[in-house]
Formats: C-alpha cells, sequence, structure tokens
C-alpha cells in the first residue's frame, strides 16, 4: 500500500519528504509557521517531535488510518480533530443518503466507530463528554436499515452528543476562534491523506476515501466559517487568504460521486492546505 | 389453551431474597444479594400447543418478512419490526396507512417467550392470538390473514415449508401462520451483556460507576419495582404520569377500569440503548429523559402506579451512573437474537392448600398460591395489598373479570362447577393462583 506522509504534528517544521509539485519554498514556510503558532498555543499543545514522526508515518487514510495518525496530537486536539473526523464522515454519508445511495452511505457511518472513536475514548471523560459509541453505531443501523424517519431521529441524537462534546472542549480552550481553526487544518491533513490513497495517476480508484476527504473537507470549511468573522476582526488579510485557499482546495471534489479524471493531484491538495496552514500566525 | 403457571422467577427470588420493596433511600444495598434475581434462564419457555421447532421458526422466520400478508403486499412485519433495529422501528410512532401517526410505539420484540401478555396494553394473552392483530389492523398491514392463507397455499415453497413445519397436519391455514409466526418470535432472545457477566459472578464486569447505578436501580430511585427480574419487567401496568400527547388510555380501556386508565405494560430494560425512542409513545428520546422523566417529570393524577417513585431526587451524577447502568442491559454492538434451547411450560410448585378459602394478595403474590376448593364453595380475595388489583378467570367453563378491587377490598368469587381454574390479575399477569375444584362431598 502506498504510504507517503506529509504532514506532521503541528509542533514539527518540515515535511517528511520532498513532495513533487510542492514548492519547497511553501513546505519550508508552512513548517516555520504552524512551529511558531505552536509555540503559542500553551504548553498542554506540545508533542514530542519523535512522537510526531511516529504518528504520521503509522497508516493515515484507509482503514484506521485517519484515527491513528492523530496519536500524537495534544489530548484536546486529538479530540477535537476526531469530532471532525466523525463530522466530516456524516456530513457526505448524509449527502448519499440524500441521493437516496444507502448502501453507498454505509461506510460513512461505519468509519466512525471503527476507525475514529477508538482514538477519542480516552479523552472523552477528561473534558467531561459523555460516550457517544452506541449513538453512532445506532445511527449506522439506521443506515443498514434504509430507514429514513429512524436516520433522522438517531442523527439529532448523535449531533447533540457531539455538540456536548463542542461545549466540553470549549469550557477549556481559552482561544476557541484559534483552536478552531487548528482543528480544522488537522481535518483537511486528514483529508489530504485519504485523497491520496483515492488516486492512482488521475484516476479516483477508490471511491470510499474520495468521498471520505470530500467530508472531510465539507466539515473543516464548516469549522472555519464558524469562527470566520472572529478571524477576519484578528486579521482581516490572513481570514481571506484562508478562505481563498479552502475555495480553490474545495475544488477538487466537486461532487459526492468522483469526476472521471482527478481535478487536482496530491501536490495541489497539500498546496492548498499549506496556504491555510501558513495563515495560522497570524490568525492566533 | 388453560392459563399456563408461569410464577416468575423474578417475583419469587424477590419474596424469597425478601427483596419485594426496594431499598430506602441512604441505605446502601448489598448488590451480591441480588444477583439470583437478575439471573438469565437456561432455557426459553414454548406453550405445549404450540412448540417452538427449528422448521417452525424458520417458516415463521420467513413469514415475518412476507409482504403478502399485508392488503398492499408491500408491508411485512418486519417493515416496523426491523431486525437491524432491534426488531423495532427507531421512531416515536410510525405513520400508518392513512400517513397519521399511529397511537404508539412499534415495541421491540426481544424476549417475548417470556411474556404474559402482548400489545402495551397487554390485550392479547398468546403470541399466537397477537400475531394477527397487525396483519389485520387497517392502519398496519391492513391484511387479511384468511386471505394471506389462500395466497400461500398457491406457493410450492411455502406448501413445503408447512410440511415441514407442521408436519402432522400440513394445512396452510390461519391459524399455522399465527403459530409460526410466534414460534419465530421465541427465538428472539437477547444476547449475554456485560450485566450478565457480574450476574454470573465477575465483580469487574461492571465499572465502579455503573455498580453506583446498580445500587441506585435497587436502592434509593425503586426502579426495580417494577423493573424486576432478568428482562426487567414486572409485566404489569403502570401509569407512570407522563405527559399525554394523545389521549389514549392503554390498559383501563382493555379492562374498562378507570383506575388503570393511562397504564401501559412495564417494557423490558434489555437491549434498550438500540431502542430509542422510549415508552408507549415514543415521547422520551433517550434513556437521559427516562431518568430525568421519573425524577422530575411525572404529571400527578389519581391514576398513577403506586410503585412509581415519589419525591425522587437524584443529582446530575447519580442521573449519569443510572445511565450507566442501565447500558450494561444492552449489548456493546447492536445485537443479534441468541435463542436459548426451549422447554415447555411447566405447572408451578407451589403447595396446593386444601380448604383454604381465603386469598391474599399483598406483594403483589396470591397468598397461598393454590388451593384445592368444592365446587360451590367460594374464594374470599382480600387486597391486602397497596395497589389496584382485577380478578381474572378466563377459561372456558368460567369467564370472569372483577371491576378494580382496591386496596382494602374484599371481593368473593364461586366455583360452580368441578375442574383446574387459573385466577390471574388483569393489572399485574405474574400473579397466579391455581383452584383445584372437586366434586362437592356426598352427605
Amino acid at each position: 500500500m502506498k504510504r507517503r506522509k506529509l504532514w506532521l504534528g503541528l509542533s514539527t517544521a518540515i515535511l517528511a519528504a520532498p513532495t513533487p509539485g510542492l514548492p519547497a519554498a511553501i513546505a519550508a514556510e508552512g513548517g516555520l509557521v504552524v512551529a511558531q503558532a505552536h509555540g503559542e498555543h500553551g504548553a498542554k499543545a506540545k508533542a514530542p517531535p519523535a512522537e510526531a514522526k511516529g504518528a504520521t508515518a503509522s497508516g493515515e487514510g484507509g482503514e484506521g488510518g485517519e484515527g491513528a495518525s492523530g496519536a500524537a496530537l495534544p489530548p484536546e486536539l486529538r479530540l477535537s480533530r476526531g469530532i471532525g473526523l466523525v463530522r466530516g464522515h456524516l456530513l457526505v454519508g448524509n449527502e448519499l443518503i440524500e441521493a437516496g445511495r444507502w448502501a453507498d452511505a454505509l461506510p460513512h457511518f461505519l468509519h466512525p466507530s471503527e476507525e475514529v472513536y477508538g482514538t477519542i475514548r480516552g479523552d472523552l471523560k477528561a473534558f467531561d463528554v459523555p460516550p457517544f459509541d452506541v449513538a453512532l453505531k445506532a445511527l449506522a443501523q439506521t443506515v443498514k436499515a434504509k430507514n429514513k424517519e429512524a436516520y433522522a431521529r438517531a442523527r439529532a441524537t448523535l449531533d447533540e452528543r457531539l455538540a456536548a462534546a463542542d461545549r466540553g472542549l470549549k469550557a477549556k480552550e481559552a482561544n476557541w476562534d484559534f483552536f478552531t481553526l487548528e482543528t480544522a487544518l488537522e481535518v483537511l491533513k486528514s483529508a489530504a491523506s485519504e485523497y491520496e490513497e483515492a488516486l492512482k495517476g488521475d484516476r479516483i480508484v477508490n471511491v470510499v476515501e474520495y468521498q471520505d476527504s470530500r467530508g472531510f473537507v465539507l466539515e473543516a470549511e464548516r469549522m472555519i466559517g464558524s469562527v470566520g468573522e472572529n478571524l477576519a476582526r484578528k486579521d482581516a488579510d490572513a481570514a481571506a487568504a484562508v478562505k481563498a485557499a479552502l475555495a480553490d482546495l474545495k475544488t477538487a471534489w466537486p461532487a459526492t460521486l468522483p469526476p472521471k479524471t482527478a481535478v487536482k493531484d496530491v501536490s495541489a491538495v497539500l498546496g492548498d492546505i499549506s496556504r491555510i496552514e501558513l495563515q495560522l500566525g497570524r490568525l492566533r | 389453551m388453560p392459563r399456563l403457571r408461569r410464577l416468575a422467577a423474578a417475583v419469587l427470588s424477590l419474596a424469597g431474597l425478601g427483596l419485594g420493596h426496594a431499598a430506602g433511600a441512604g441505605e446502601e444495598p448489598d448488590l451480591a444479594r441480588w444477583r439470583p434475581a437478575f439471573a438469565r434462564p437456561d432455557a426459553a419457555p414454548e406453550p405445549r400447543a404450540n412448540p417452538t421447532t427449528p422448521e417452525k421458526a424458520a417458516l415463521g422466520r420467513a413469514l415475518f418478512h412476507d409482504e403478502r400478508l399485508s392488503g398492499d403486499g408491500r408491508t411485512s412485519c418486519a417493515t416496523c419490526h426491523q431486525p437491524e433495529l432491534s426488531f423495532s422501528d427507531g421512531v416515536a410512532r410510525r405513520a400508518g396507512h392513512d400517513g397519521e401517526p399511529l397511537p404508539r410505539r412499534t415495541p421491540p420484540l426481544w424476549n417475548l417467550a417470556w411474556g404474559l401478555t402482548f400489545f402495551w396494553d397487554g390485550r392479547a394473552p398468546t403470541l399466537e392470538a397477537q400475531a394477527s392483530g397487525p396483519i389485520e389492523n387497517p392502519r398496519e398491514m391492513a391484511g387479511d390473514l384468511a386471505a394471506a392463507a389462500v395466497r400461500l397455499r398457491g406457493d410450492p415453497g411455502a406448501i413445503k415449508a408447512f410440511e415441514a413445519a407442521f408436519p402432522a397436519d400440513p394445512r396452510i391455514s390461519e391459524a399455522h401462520v399465527r403459530e409460526a409466526l410466534a414460534a419465530y418470535q421465541r427465538t428472539l432472545v437477547s444476547p449475554r451483556t456485560r450485566f450478565d457477566d457480574w450476574v454470573a459472578g465477575n465483580e469487574e464486569a461492571l465499572s465502579a460507576g455503573e455498580r453506583a447505578g446498580l445500587a441506585l436501580f435497587v436502592g434509593k430511585a425503586g426502579c426495580v419495582a417494577c423493573h424486576s427480574g432478568w428482562r426487567f419487567t414486572d409485566e404489569a401496568f403502570h401509569d407512570i404520569g407522563l405527559p399525554q400527547a394523545t389521549p389514549d388510555l392503554g390498559r383501563g380501556e382493555a379492562l374498562d377500569l378507570r383506575p388503570l386508565d393511562r397504564a401501559f405494560k412495564t417494557p423490558s430494560l434489555r437491549e434498550r440503548v438500540w431502542t430509542a425512542p422510549y415508552m408507549h409513545d415514543g415521547s422520551v428520546p433517550t434513556l437521559e429523559a427516562a431518568v430525568d422523566h421519573y425524577a422530575d417529570g411525572i404529571v400527578p393524577r389519581p391514576t398513577l402506579s403506586p410503585d412509581l417513585p415519589r419525591g425522587l431526587t437524584l443529582s446530575p451524577e447519580e442521573r449519569a451512573q443510572l445511565v450507566a447502568f442501565l447500558a450494561t442491559l444492552s449489548s456493546e454492538d447492536p445485537p443479534r437474537p441468541a435463542p436459548l434451547p426451549t422447554a415447555a411450560a411447566t405447572a408451578g410448585t407451589e403447595p396446593i392448600v386444601a380448604g383454604a378459602t381465603r386469598i391474599g394478595q399483598s406483594g403483589r403474590r396470591f397468598a397461598p398460591g393454590a388451593v384445592r376448593i368444592h365446587a360451590g364453595e367460594t374464594l374470599t380475595f382480600v387486597n391486602d395489598d397497596t395497589r389496584t388489583h382485577q380478578i381474572r378467570v378466563d377459561d372456558p367453563r368460567m369467564t370472569y373479570a372483577s371491576g378494580a378491587q382496591e386496596p382494602g377490598d374484599t371481593l368473593p368469587l364461586t366455583f360452580a362447577e368441578p375442574g383446574a381454574f387459573e385466577v390471574t390479575c388483569g393489572v399485574h399477569p405474574e400473579m397466579h393462583l391455581s383452584v383445584e375444584v372437586e366434586a362437592p362431598p356426598r352427605h
């Protein structure tokens, strides 16, 4: 299986491997800016570089990957990222259900409990977040049953659980706007990994991974949008740059079902994400 | 079919252990002594008239999913009782054929082999009797069982399946459709959970918080007063003070007894995390909300069950502990049926008391539980309990239903002809009295 790890934890300043098509300057700048940003995030946000390298080298994307890659993150970021990944799955899954594609939607409702929840289970109690694994599984059952009414009810229940997780995190996070942006960036990194898994040359050969990555990008967009006004007040130009980069990034996922030919290659996707990462330091 | 005596293990255990009442507030119950009261059975009961064979259960399963039983040919039992959703449908009240919500929540079907009555209001005495209800309800399956049987007779596969299921009499009849459906449902036994491991002696199967929840359940919160036995139901009918979204009188209407208005059967708590929303009307969305109801939400009215906790105060931590405990009664993953070997329901082993004519009813139990009298003699039922009861005899030779028998009421009942009769309570079907009536002595 192809595994090329490009992204490290926020505490590391370099890319693990040179990426064709990604300007070295951007890569280096991005790493430097991230390192600065992390330095001001607070002591609890620090993660050992060695662990970060280990984490990024150990599976992301694919089965188990998107969850496992969060191991080196600080607990609050790991939890927030995990919630974001769950929501990303739900977003794209919901798109498929709305299109009547229940069978296609099912993996996106199974992945959160199979791949993501286990990586945040241990963090829930520390943030006073009630467990929600049953709510995840119960929702997946309604998708198996192709029961839209039950799905809507179970979805509402899960959304309330996830909102409780947000509240738990928010209660302990001093700089929520920046933290949200940081989390969105982590979610985008997962999106890039999933996208890479989906691609073979210029063709998208793994639809589920493509859809995973689409869901993550949509969720990151939602997250950034939720704090967009506050970020703009901090630095309007930086906020606008984030918005523009996100808009460019999104073009890689024109629809729930993939295009015949990939709109962007992985390097281009990573480049867009780097443009967002570059602005972090200005939006603290 | 004469009513089978099934003195529930839970009731016996509770009585035998002196656990008929929940521990009072502040008491720290010795949890270990509760283990026998919640122990799972080794076999599932089956009526002698309809034993559960693999062939019959397989036929019942096929019929359960067969849309030919419905009027529109597009609805089966499984349309509402979806296996993926613990044989329920995940919504508060499903829309009927007319597009309007049905009056009650689709109940999950776990562990019905142990049921004493069926439907939320208990109006069906057996699973066989229950089976035709939804099929022929014009708002549910809108079918006609006789017509469905005719349709099935034209299907070679069905003919073969009925021959295997009913070798002595392979006709495709309404009765056989009902019996096969009932046999299948008796195989829907909920799997073991962590709580069962705790019952079996593994103390570590439950966390400290979950054990604290259990202590509340059998202690301060008093849940066990109704949610008793391994299935966590007393099979009785209670008004639990839910705000009424619809004017549904439940057991009161079924028995035409006003004191039982708004009373519904205590639901089992097994596999409940998979069967939200809750209550007979699906009005309670989560287990947390269910616990909150008993602490904060009971609507006071005269028909409230005397077994309902009153003035209950629960801290947020205690509520969370209760919810955590309740979750241990469910599988960690979506449950699949775990059928048990079957065993014919047997007559109880209550010692027969000859000549006793005074029958007490304290603690939801007839005392004595079996008597022998002569034809023409009268039994006097004394409600020395704190609850409303209803004396019933449902027998082709003698049918009797008392009115509401309030605490303190005394009720005479004369048995005119010889034979074996079963007396039950319409509110608490686990109450059971065997009456052997002998011919009058010659003088």
